[in-house]
């Protein structure tokens, strides 16, 4: 009788053990995640290209292809995929030219769109610093082109910004040369003004998985061997945020080498181009970052705190994963609009209050999904 | 109005009569039931913010509507009572489309107040379920009631009908997801195959 005692005691402590197993990986409780999950609108967005303030017109890339829209009116198709060439980028132009990269058997390849013609135009756009076998690499959302190729015998990349007026000439051009043993790892402008912000950060990665970035210029080295998630810039100040989701800040280089602080530890994973914006608080410069833990709305980093904030301004933000933003304005009250794209859940408009930035009872107000205004 | 008062009337007498009947089953009859069908995620209450959730799709439970697969095990301890168990696999997926899953196995204790051609079992189940969902993945408690009606066109085969409520707990030991412990309801209606001996 003692024996089958102890046995059924043994048994129901096991089974309770197993009944109180966990989560312990989980970033939130599972019907917590549940109940937050989020339906996909159908539109896949991949770009907010930019916008033409006059009309009250703005531009931005999906899966689709590339799509214009003024407030209260349906999107208007500027230029669809053709099959199995799928637009890999665009940039917007002053004039409301439209740009776009493809790529084709012959490397990448980027066209104006010609409305009402039957082909669009191609663009020749090569960089000078580099003289043997260039290819380009990206088109990049300020215009930019990235290429790659040899130069003095070694690998080199050059960042240029092309002449598409006249389609003969580079106006201005970076180069990054003598980076044998060097991949391209990614170029990273500031999320929400990438479509107008002349400063970029080019980062590389080796073979064995070291890190180098440079920041507009190969005389500007960053020194942290990290992979890059985002960059931004307030105050004179270069901030920077890893994949690791560590933050770091630095003062903006003059042709010398950055050696960047640590200034907080998010301890969350973020990708490439995640959302990175500051605004400034009372006290205080407020860093909104989205990382890409699931069931998280937006950590914000003030100093060397983090926190995370998922109502007011950020209560659309919960399981969505942001792959394009604009600045609309920062204004005198103390506010900024942003539009926010999203991949899968449409395209919010949020106002997020400087002062009340890093809580949750934030004065701030997003719209609904795809209820967003333009201006 | 007349025709509908007549036929409840028939009902209640064929009930009672059915009451009334010698016990079809003894101490030692076994039951074997495979059931599939929908589920219906109906709520989910979260104890730290008192918020209840309630319905299909976005802004409520998150899931939409779902199936289950399950077999059953039962033996008569008594000519009314059976006891026994059931395992079983129930999927929904979210509005996002991300796949919910349960495994819930459980001990079961069922009273047949109607029996013969026609049961109507009353089941009562405790026991585990394995959950996943995204990220997340727990084995955690698992209850439920359920009725049903069964229809013995033989002696040994039935067909039948059945519905009830499941209870499913989260409970986290970690600080920061104890915020969102939960329980969630879920009500099945399922469709089963009974064999009995």
């Amino acid at each position: 009788m003692k024996r089958t005692l102890s046995i059924i005691t043994i048994a129901l402590t096991a089974l309770l053990l197993l009944l109180a197993s966990c989560n312990s990986d989980a970033s939130a409780g599972l019907f917590r995640q549940l109940a937050d999950s989020k339906e996909p609108v159908g539109i896949r967005y991949k770009q907010i290209l930019g916008r033409n303030v006059a009309e009250g017109t703005l531009y931005f890339l999906t899966d689709d292809g590339i799509y214009s829209k003024k407030n209260d009116a349906g999107a208007v198709l500027v230029k669809e995929n053709e099959k199995n060439k799928p637009i890999l980028s665009a940039y917007l132009d002053s004039t409301d030219d439209v740009f776009y990269s493809i790529n084709t058997s012959d490397g990448l390849k980027i066209y104006k769109v010609n409305a009402g013609a039957a082909k669009d135009d191609l663009m020749h756009p090569i960089g000078a610093k580099i003289d043997v076998d260039q290819q380009l690499r990206k088109l990049l959302p300020n215009g930019y082109l990235v290429a790659q190729g040899t130069s003095d015998g070694k690998r080199g990349f050059s960042v240029f910004e092309w002449n598409f007026t006249t389609d003969d000439s580079v106006v201005s051009e970076a180069e990054f040369l003598d980076l044998d043993g060097w991949s391209l790892y990614d170029v990273l402008l500031p999320p929400a003004t990438s479509q107008t912000s002349t400063n970029f950060i080019i980062s590389f990665v080796s073979d064995s998985g070291d890190y180098k970035h440079f920041y507009n210029a190969k005389a500007n080295v960053i020194n942290l061997n990290t992979a890059l998630a985002s960059f931004t810039e307030s105050g004179g100040k270069l901030y920077l945020l890893g994949t690791d989701g560590r933050f770091y800040k630095s003062d903006t280089p003059a042709n010398n080498e950055m050696i960047p602080t640590l200034q907080a530890d998010t301890k969350k994973p973020y990708q490439n181009g995640a959302f990175l914006y500051p605004v400034i608080g009372l006290a205080s410069t407020h860093f909104i970052t989205k990382s890409n833990a699931a069931n998280e709305a937006f950590t914000v980093i003030t100093g060397d705190k983090a926190v995370s904030v998922k109502d007011g301004y950020a209560k659309h933000m919960n399981n969505v994963n942001i792959v394009s933003a604009l600045e609309i304005y920062p204004d005198d009250a103390g506010k900024a609009k942003l539009l926010i794209a999203t991949h899968e859940n449409g395209m919010f408009g949020l106002e997020i209050p400087f002062a009340t930035a890093n809580s949750n009872s934030n004065t701030g107000s997003s719209t609904a999904a795809e209820e967003y205004k333009v201006n | 109005m007349k025709k509908i008062i007549t036929i409840l009337l028939v009902c209640i007498v064929v009930t009672g009569s059915l009451f009334a009947a010698t016990p079809f089953y003894d101490k030692g009859n076994q039951l074997f039931s495979f059931n599939v069908g929908v589920t219906f995620p109906t709520f989910t209450h979260f104890f730290n913010t008192k918020e209840t959730v309630a319905g299909l799709g976005e802004g409520k439970t998150g899931a939409v509507l779902g199936g289950y697969g399950g077999i059953s095990y039962q033996v008569f301890n008594t000519p009314y009572t059976a006891i026994g168990g059931e395992i079983g696999y129930d999927f929904n997926f979210s509005v996002s489309k991300e796949l919910f899953t349960a495994v819930p196995f459980y001990a079961k204790y069922t009273y047949l107040p109607l029996q013969g051609k026609f049961d109507i079992p009353i089941s009562a189940g405790l026991g585990g379920a394995y959950i996943k969902y995204n990220d997340a993945s727990m084995m955690t408690l698992y209850m439920n009631i359920e009725t049903g009606f069964i229809w013995y066109p033989g002696d040994h085969w039935g067909i039948g009908l059945h519905t009830g409520l499941w209870l499913i707990p989260e409970f986290n030991y970690f600080d920061h997801l104890t915020v969102d412990n939960a329980l969630a309801g879920i009500i099945p209606l399922t469709l089963s195959i009974s064999y009995r001996q």
